[in-house]
């Protein structure tokens, strides 16, 4: 099997953990079967935290990621089955991070970018959004996302 | 609107309290218009099923409820839901499965307690039925939208785990959020229930 993995490069720049600003956008990836076909929209269950029982849920920051890559670099991903995820079963979705802050406040925010930690890939615009998603948060994320790259 | 049933002497008392009775009629409506027909005999069935109390059971796997006929929408939705038993492992890409089948019959059993309740002391009141989703962690989340108000049910994978919710106005006024004990019907809850509907 090709490798797909980068090699640790001791002499690369470690990448700081920056602030969020209030203009950032986030954007994460949600699988096709996690869309309800009555709505078109995700299913309130995606906005629970991951992995199951974790504190946080997994973002790109626009800062260092556009939509298409953050899809693309679901390719890097290893599937629980074996091989990798296939892009073209994701679509991808946004937060403003000026909507998170203010409606659903018991969340916060904090880059955190991924580097030499294999399997995962290397993702500078990595950003977790941390606090418990009970009911009530994951019906008000239903509020603020937007498509970016919507289902057919 | 005429309505004309079919069956010869046939009374409110002889439908009353009566199960799985099968039954016809017809309107004045003539045969040349059949689309006419098709257009009135939803709302024809609606008034004998509301005005007669007819009740039908209804089963599903294991589960048989003696449903009113009005709420054979609520039914539908539940035998509907039967798909999250089918679900392969790993269906989601992140190691999903299908659900728990005490959770599913927990959530079943208590739509059908409050849709029971609220037709029994309001008026035959008709619940509408929520969407049967699977919710995170192999749960089952029961959703209700309407244009005012919203409310999220969660019943967890492990059937002894709370049952939360939390429900507002779509602007995230008039909220109500909590923990059920169990899928006995608590009154203010069924009130609650019963405006979504509106």
């Amino acid at each position: 099997m090709a490798k797909r993995s980068k090699q640790v490069n001791h002499s690369k720049a470690i990448w700081e953990i920056e602030s969020i600003p209030q203009t950032a956008v986030l954007y994460r990836f949600v699988h096709q079967n996690l869309i309800n076909p009555k709505t078109g929209n995700p299913y309130e269950r995606v906005f629970e935290n991951t992995p199951k029982g974790g504190t946080d849920f997994s973002t790109d920051w626009d800062k260092y990621s556009s939509p298409q890559e953050t899809r693309e670099r679901l390719a890097l991903q290893p599937r629980i089955k074996g091989g990798f995820k296939n892009p073209l079963e994701y679509f991808i979705y946004q937060f403003r991070v000026d909507d998170i802050r203010k409606n659903i406040p018991s969340q916060s925010i904090q880059h955190d970018p991924i580097q030499d930690k294999l399997p995962l890939p290397d993702n500078r615009s990595h950003t977790i959004v941390i606090g418990e998603k009970d009911v009530e948060i994951r019906l008000k994320f239903m509020d603020i996302f937007e498509w970016i790259i919507p289902p057919d | 609107m005429p309505l004309v049933i079919e069956r010869d002497q046939i009374t409110k008392d002889d439908y009353k309290d009566k199960i799985n009775l099968s039954w016809s009629f017809k309107t004045e409506i003539p045969v040349e218009q059949p689309e006419a027909w098709l257009q009135e005999k939803p709302k024809c069935e609606s008034y004998i099923a509301k005005s007669f109390d007819l009740r039908r059971s209804f089963k599903v796997r294991d589960l048989e409820f003696i449903l009113p006929v009005s709420l054979q929408n609520i039914f539908k939705e539940i035998e509907e839901s039967q798909y999250l038993f089918d679900l392969e492992f790993d269906w989601d890409d992140q190691g999903g499965t299908a659900v728990n089948e005490n959770s599913w019959r927990k959530a079943s059993e208590l739509i059908i307690n409050y849709a029971i309740w609220l037709y029994e002391n309001y008026d035959r009141f008709v619940l509408t039925p929520p969407q049967i989703n699977s919710g995170p962690e192999n749960s089952i989340d029961l959703l209700w939208r309407s244009s005012k108000f919203r409310l999220l049910i969660n019943i967890p994978n492990n059937v002894d785990g709370p049952i939360t919710y939390y429900g507002d106005n779509n602007k995230g006024k008039n909220s109500l959020k909590g923990i059920l004990e169990s899928e006995s019907v608590h009154e203010y809850f069924a009130l609650w229930l019963k405006d979504l509907s509106k």
